[in-house]
C-alpha cells in the first residue's frame, strides 16, 4: 500500500546542520579591518562555507567589499 | 482663491551618505579649501549638509588618477533625488576629487550627529604622487648582530686560551718554553686591534 502524505527525505539538505554565524562587527565598507579578516591575502572574498554567514549577511558582506574596492580601501587583486 | 496649478509641491528630500576621495595636493593648500570643493557643489544643487568630517588619510590599495594616497571626506546630506545624477556628473568633472560614492539611507547613522573635529594638520599629510621612503632594510640590524657575536667570540677566545695555557702550565711542571706562547698571544691581540683603531 502506498504511503499517505509527504515522503520522508532520505538525505539531509546540504548545509542544514551547520550553525550560522552572526557578523562580529557591522558589515560596512568603512569597516576595512573587519572586511580584511574576511578576505584572503589575494583579496578574494571567503565563501559562505567559510564565513558561515546567512544569505542576507553574505550579500551585505559582498556589497561592502565591492564598495571598499571601488574606493581603493581594498585591492581588486592582492 | 489660489489655483492648484500654481502650488508647487515641496521638494522631497532623501538622506544620503557620500564619501569623497580628495587629492592630497588640494588638501595641502588648506583643509577648509579642500573640504569646500565637494561641499560647494552639493550646496549649489540644493543639498542640506548635516555633517562633513575627515574620515581618514591613507594609502590606497591601487592608484587612482596616478595618486597613491588620498584623504577621505565623509558627508551626510539631504537632497532631492532628481539632483543626484547632476551631482554625480558635476563631481566627476571636478579636479581635486579623485573618486566619490553616494549612498541612500533611510535614517542617518549616529555617526552623522557626532561632533566634527576639524583640526587637521595639513603639513603632515604626504603627497599622493610621491614615492614613499623605503623602510630601513632589515639587513643592517642583522649585520650588527653578528658583529656583536664576533666580539663576544673574540672576548671568549683569549679566556679559553688562557685557561688552556694554565692547564698546560700545570701539566708542564715549570717548562719555560711552553710559557712563551702565553706572552705572544696578548701581544698578537694588541697588534690586531691597533690597525682597527687607526
Amino acid at each position: 500500500m502506498a504511503e499517505i502524505g509527504r515522503a520522508k527525505r532520505k538525505f539531509r539538505k546540504f548545509g542544514s546542520r551547520k550553525k550560522r554565524a552572526v557578523p562580529a562587527e557591522p558589515l560596512d565598507y568603512k569597516n576595512v579591518a573587519y572586511l580584511q579578516s574576511l578576505i584572503s591575502p589575494q583579496g578574494k572574498m571567503f565563501s559562505r562555507k567559510r564565513t558561515a554567514f546567512s544569505g542576507i549577511d553574505q550579500k551585505k558582506f559582498k556589497l561592502a567589499v565591492k564598495r571598499a574596492r571601488f574606493l581603493g580601501l581594498l585591492p581588486y587583486v592582492g | 482663491m489660489q489655483n492648484l496649478k500654481d502650488i508647487q509641491p515641496k521638494p522631497k528630500l532623501k538622506k544620503y551618505e557620500a564619501m569623497f576621495l580628495l587629492d592630497n595636493r588640494e588638501v595641502k593648500k588648506g583643509w577648509d579649501y579642500a573640504k569646500g570643493i565637494p561641499l560647494s557643489i552639493l550646496e549649489k544643487n540644493g543639498a542640506k549638509i548635516v555633517s562633513a568630517r575627515r574620515w581618514d588619510e591613507r594609502k590606497l590599495a591601487y592608484e587612482i588618477k596616478k595618486q597613491k594616497r588620498a584623504t577621505f571626506l565623509l558627508v551626510f546630506f539631504e537632497a532631492p533625488p532628481e539632483k543626484i545624477s547632476l551631482l554625480n556628473r558635476e563631481i566627476q568633472l571636478t579636479e581635486g576629487i579623485l573618486r566619490h560614492l553616494i549612498l541612500v539611507h533611510d535614517e542617518f547613522p549616529p555617526v552623522a550627529f557626532e561632533p566634527v573635529e576639524d583640526d587637521v594638520d595639513v603639513s603632515k599629510i604626504p603627497l599622493g604622487d610621491e614615492e614613499e621612503p623605503e623602510e630601513p632594510q632589515q639587513g643592517t640590524p642583522e649585520e650588527g648582530g653578528p658583529q656583536e657575536g664576533v666580539e663576544e667570540k673574540s672576548s671568549q677566545v683569549p679566556g679559553e686560551e688562557t685557561a688552556e695555557v694554565e692547564t698546560e702550565e700545570k701539566t708542564g711542571a715549570g717548562d719555560g718554553e711552553k710559557t712563551s706562547p702565553e706572552g705572544e698571544n696578548p701581544a698578537g691581540g694588541e697588534e690586531e686591534t691597533k690597525p682597527q683603531e687607526g
